[in-house]
This record gives C-alpha cells, sequence and structure tokens, in this order.
C-alpha cells in the first residue's frame, strides 16, 4: 500500500480502508468477495474496458440506490458498496442474458471446451436459456402478438436467430419450450397484456411438448385447464 | 435352406436390406425389408387444427420437406376449395423445382455416381473426379439455397402456407438465384455426359407399369390427375391406382395395381409418361440420348440428369415471369374451414406423393399417406427376384450377387424413413 491518504468505505457493511487510487473491484477482490467478470484481466492495469457489465455493484441504499461496474468505479470516501443484493442479483442475470443473445452457440467447434466461464456463469445465474423473443427483430406493433397471432416466441429456446417470425410465421415451439418459471411468469404477463387466450396458447404448445411437463407448469401458472 | 444378406444398404437414405433365400440352388424368395421403425404421423395428426398439418407433416422426410409440404397444402386447399392466385402458384412451382434439384444431385453425385464409376463411395471419387464432387456440392447448394429464398429455410420451408406465403422473397434474391442458375447448367449438362458415357447393368422391367401426375402446360411436378400407363384417373381417386396391402417382413406397405402388378414411380417413370412436356434444352436431351423410353430401371440416374436440365430451365422461366409481372405483396387467403376430405398429390424427387386428409370442424379425422418409395418397394421386389434368378443360373458368386442387389436398390433412390403408416392392433 502506498502512503497517500486512505480513504474509509463500506463494502457489504464491513468497513475497509482502501487506496484512492483502487477501484471498487480491486478492493473486493482483496477482500475475497466473489464478483463475476468476463472482460477483466489484471494484465491490463489502466485499460478496463467495462464492457461485459457484469461486475455491476449496487451503490447506496433504499431510494438513493445506483448501479455501477465495480471495474470502473473508484473508490472514495463514504462510499457505500453492496456486492449481492437481490436487485444485483437479478441485474446481472439480465446482463447474462443480454450477453448470451450475443453470443456464438455453436459450442461444439469452440476452443474453449470443457471449461468454459459462461457456462458456469449461466449456472451461477440459473439462466436456462433465452427465448426466440431475445432475437425476434419484429417490435412493438410488428411483433406477432399484437396482431392477434398466437406465437410461442416468448415461451420457446432460442437460437433459431427466430427465422420463423422473421418471415412472418408464427414460431410454434420446434425447438421445445424453456421450463424456467421466470420465463413462464413473463410469458404469461405477455399474453395476458396482449389480451390473447391462454386456452389457444396451451393448444399451440401440445404440438412439440406434450409431455415436457412445461404446459402443466403454465397451466398452473395461468390459472387454465388443460 | 440358406439365406443371403445385403445387410443395411449403405448411400441410400433410411435403413433397409435385401434378404435371398435360397433352397438349394433353387432361389425361393426375394424380399426387400425395409427395417425402419413406423413414425404414426398418420395418427400423430389426428385431432390437430387444419393449419397445423402442413407444419407437421413436412417433418416425415428431410429431404423432400417442401414436397411433403405443399401435398398437405394441396390436399387442405382442395377440401376447404381455396384457390390461390398465380403468383403464389408459381412460387410454389419455383419451391418444388429447389427441393427436386437439391434430392436429385444428392443422388446423382454422391449416392448412385459411385456406383457408376466403380468407386465404394463418393470420397474415394475425390481422387479421380475432384471437379465432378465440387460441381455436385456446389449443385446442391443451389437446390437448398432455392428453398432457403422461397420458403424461408433450407429445409422445412415455414413460409409456405395453406393459401399463400407468409413472406416474400425480394427481386433481388431471385435475379442472383438466376444468375446462378445459369451456370449450374453447365455443370448439369457435364453430370449427364458422364452419366451417359458409362455403362450400366442391362435390366428388363418386364411390367412396363409406370405412373406419374399428369402436368398442366409445364413440366411441373403438380397436377389434378394420375397417370397409369395410358389410363387417366382424377387424384380423389387415387385408391383405384394404387392398393396398399401390409406384409410380414417389412414396415412399408406393399403397394400394388388393381391387378396386383407392380408400379413404378419416379424420375423414369415421368420422363417415359410425361417427356413431351419437358422444356427444350431437356426435350433435345431426351431425345439425341437414344436410350428412351427406357424399361431399364437402372436409367432412373440418367432421368433424373435430364430432369435437373428441366428444373433448371423451368426455374430460369419462373423467375422471369415472376420479375417481369413485379412482386406483389401478397398475403395468405383467409380460410374457411369445412367438413370435408382433401387429397393433395405432387410429384416429389422419388414418385408420386399422396396426401388424402379428411376434416371435421376444420381438426383432423383421418390422413392416409402414400409415399413413393412404398410404391416403388414392390417393384424393386419383382426386378430383384428377376436378376437374382439369372445371376443364380450363371452360378454368380455371393459376393456378385449381393452387390448387384445393393447397386439396384439404389438405383431407384429410395427413400426408406418416410414411414408413415398407420398400425392397427388386432385385439
Amino acid at each position: 500500500m502506498s502512503s497517500i491518504r486512505k480513504v474509509r468505505v463500506k463494502i457489504d457493511d464491513l468497513e475497509v480502508l482502501a487506496d484512492p487510487e483502487e477501484k471498487v473491484l480491486d478492493v473486493c477482490r482483496r477482500l475475497g468477495i466473489h464478483i463475476p467478470t468476463l472482460c477483466y484481466n489484471p494484465l491490463l492495469k489502466e485499460e478496463r474496458p467495462g464492457s461485459c457489465r457484469l461486475c455491476m455493484v449496487a451503490i447506496g441504499k433504499g431510494e438513493k440506490v445506483y448501479y455501477r461496474e465495480a471495474c470502473k468505479t473508484p473508490v472514495r470516501s463514504g462510499l457505500e458498496v453492496y456486492t449481492n443484493t437481490p436487485d444485483v442479483h437479478s441485474l446481472r442475470r439480465d446482463i447474462v442474458e443480454f450477453l448470451l443473445a450475443r453470443h456464438r452457440r455453436n459450442c461444439w467447434d469452440c476452443p474453449i471446451s470443457g471449461n468454459c466461464p459462461f457456462v458456469e456463469l449461466c449456472r451461477d445465474y440459473d439462466v436456462e436459456g433465452l427465448t426466440v423473443c431475445a432475437e425476434c427483430p419484429l417490435q412493438g406493433e410488428e411483433c406477432l402478438l399484437s396482431r392477434g397471432e398466437i406465437c410461442l416466441g416468448p415461451l420457446t429456446y432460442f437460437g433459431c436467430g427466430a427465422s420463423c417470425t422473421k418471415q412472418g410465421h408464427y414460431c410454434f415451439g420446434c425447438r421445445g419450450l424453456v421450463p424456467h418459471e421466470d420465463i413462464i411468469k413473463s410469458a404469461v404477463e405477455v399474453y395476458k397484456s396482449k389480451g390473447i387466450d391462454l386456452q389457444k396458447v396451451v393448444e399451440r404448445m401440445e404440438l412439440f411438448s406434450y409431455s415436457s411437463g412445461v404446459i402443466e407448469k403454465f397451466c398452473e401458472i395461468a390459472g387454465v385447464r388443460r | 435352406m440358406r439365406e443371403m444378406h445385403t445387410g443395411l444398404i449403405a448411400r441410400i437414405e433410411g435403413h433397409g436390406n435385401v434378404s435371398i433365400v435360397l433352397r438349394g440352388n433353387e432361389l425361393e424368395n426375394v424380399k426387400m425389408q425395409v427395417v425402419e421403425g413406423s413414425r404414426f404421423f398418420e395418427t400423430l395428426i389426428k385431432g390437430r387444427p387444419w393449419y397445423e398439418v402442413p407444419t407437421i407433416l413436412m417433418r416425415i422426410c428431410s429431404i423432400c420437406t417442401a414436397d411433403h409440404n405443399l401435398a398437405a397444402i394441396k390436399a387442405v386447399e382442395n377440401a376447404f376449395e381455396v384457390e390461390v392466385s398465380e403468383q403464389t402458384h408459381l412460387l410454389r412451382e419455383l419451391l418444388m423445382h429447389g427441393s427436386i434439384l437439391e434430392s436429385h444431385f444428392l443422388h446423382i453425385f454422391f449416392l448412385s455416381l459411385p456406383d457408376l464409376l466403380g468407386f465404394p463411395s463418393a470420397l474415394a471419387m475425390k481422387k479421380y473426379y475432384p471437379e465432378e464432387l465440387e460441381k455436385g456440392f456446389r449443385l446442391k447448394k443451389l437446390g437448398n439455397d432455392i428453398q432457403r429464398v422461397v420458403g424461408g429455410r433450407a429445409i422445412h420451408p415455414e413460409n409456405s402456407k395453406v393459401g399463400g406465403f407468409t413472406s416474400l422473397p425480394t427481386e433481388n434474391r431471385l435475379a442472383n438465384l438466376k444468375r446462378r442458375m445459369v451456370s449450374a447448367i453447365e455443370d448439369a449438362l457435364h453430370a449427364v455426359d458422364l452419366i451417359l458415357t458409362q455403362d450400366y447393368a442391362e435390366i428388363k422391367d418386364s411390367w412396363k407399369i409406370y405412373s406419374s401426375l399428369m402436368p398442366g402446360r409445364n413440366y411441373d411436378y403438380f397436377g389434378d390427375r394420375i397417370l397409369l400407363g395410358e389410363r387417366v384417373y382424377e387424384i380423389s381417386k387415387y385408391k383405384e391406382v394404387i392398393v396398399e396391402s401390409p406384409i410380414s417382413h417389412s414396415t412399408a406397405k406393399r403397394s400394388t395395381t388393381k391387378e396386383g402388378k407392380p408400379i413404378m414411380v419416379g424420375s423414369l417413370a415421368r420422363l417415359n409418361l410425361i417427356w413431351d412436356k419437358l422444356p427444350p434444352m431437356a426435350k433435345d436431351l431426351y431425345k439425341n440420348s437414344g436410350r428412351f423410353p427406357s424399361y431399364n430401371p437402372m436409367e432412373n440416374i440418367l432421368a433424373q440428369a435430364i430432369e435437373t436440365i428441366a428444373s433448371l430451365e423451368r426455374c430460369i422461366e419462373i423467375i422471369d415471369e415472376i420479375l417481369s409481372r413485379g412482386i406483389k405483396n401478397e398475403k395468405p387467403l383467409e380460410i374457411k374451414p369445412k367438413n370435408s376430405k382433401g387429397v393433395g398429390a405432387v410429384e416429389a424427387p422419388r414418385g408420386t406423393l399422396y396426401h388424402d386428409i379428411e376434416f371435421d370442424e376444420g381438426k383432423v379425422k383421418a390422413c392416409n399417406i402414400i409415399t413413393p418409395t412404398a410404391i416403388n418397394t414392390y417393384h424393386m421386389e419383382e426386378i430383384l427376384r428377376k436378376e437374382v434368378m439369372g445371376m443364380l443360373s450363371e452360378e454368380k458368386s455371393d459376393a456378385e450377387i449381393k452387390n448387384m442387389a445393393e447397386v439396384i436398390v439404389r438405383a431407384y433412390d429410395p427413400c426408406l424413413s418416410c414411414s408413415a403408416h398407420v398400425i392397427r392392433v388386432k385385439e
């Protein structure tokens, strides 16, 4: 540690002294607090791209909370950092999903075979997969659901490049349905907000996922009978 | 009594084998066994709404997806009495030609050409015929790309719906395809020349019963009437043309004429029956080759090669016509479901494909599908029986007989995984 005056910061309710030139991430690493990163490289001391945004932490608490990348945020006196609140967790989860949406998924010919940090991230943040909506270019009024078509986009595993919806054809779930509860919940909300008959959605789900168990979950959450 | 088995035949689509049963030196039986498990598509679609029918049925095969798709669409449209626009019809024809090109080039270059040139596989040809292989890949890709542009995907064209297309190809992409087709004709002509210079086994088909759909003005693989030799039937009466019966040694049903004779469908049958509809360049080839009308099933591969030329010529014509009219922004027609029954048929690469679907309040009540390979299997068996008998009298070795059997089966370009039938269990 250098001889410059230290600053006092609070990380996860723990008061620590830090070098003012340090960034929040460095302090956390020193304390052994795990913050996920992908673009951070200790060899690049000054150049931190801050592009993966996985190291998001909450600064402040209650009403005045805001979120910053730990790798780019310098420490200052009185800084209050929370690294693992439920909100931070869900924010990071969204980021993993965003990254996944743009990530190459040809795992079979990837040089990083078997030791993939991305797969670990997906596991840690409970990302079971994304839906076709993540890849679908149709937004707002163009969305097939807004046009009254019963599209299974909000429920179906992505990876096809939304080849059907791009052609103006509703998604019929050929890649299988994502069994994650959050995704089913948000899909039910989407269908309700677009005024779509949930019973008909269930009918359409039966085509490719008759016995996958997702339909039961969907019925339970949506409150419809199969 | 002993039995000769070819084992699973390589270089065909699906799993099948030929078993030759001998008693002493006398031939007892020849069985063409399709060992694919049944996939129950006919039962699978029962109770599904009409708009899902083409989506489900085109998954019967991944080579002739467009054909199954269009046959199902035609069945639904015939049932609900839908008339599509001229543009939709042209695009469908283009999609169909794409599928024909893809399938024929696959068979010509990678499955049958090694037999003619005397190689064990297409990969072994690489050293001696590198250019031909490269051409094969390029041509097959063209077929896939036509389907991608028109149907939206290289396989399982999701774009093509009952009543029309959900999205239309851009003029640019069509013009691009046309450019590639013009240069593809040269490559395909090269394939025809290559096949014409080879000698193949002389096999006589003594039944000479061929069947195909009767096309309209062009050689377009569609039609509302069935040709069986000289006779003409409406497609709704397909059951008078083909009589199916289950057999114990194979999961494919046996298809015969009413008189119990074997029928051949496919490229050779089409050329023999409707060659006068061929576009000019293909017609010249047909006439100048001096081999047609041909009753040798081995010449199926030459017929396929001529059909690819015909398809390429016709594709260029279609694209010119679409471009000269300009692409109209049409949406699929509104459909009013009825309680009725419809039969749809197309000429798939391997022959006539029938989809017969009955609807009740817009949902499927009953379905019957007859695939071309199922029709050809009996013909194949009978030809094999004759050939094996001939070879036995010439005292050929087992290995030679087995090899011959494989070559004959392959010439038909069988696609054995189209197992779509229902098995009824007796209680």
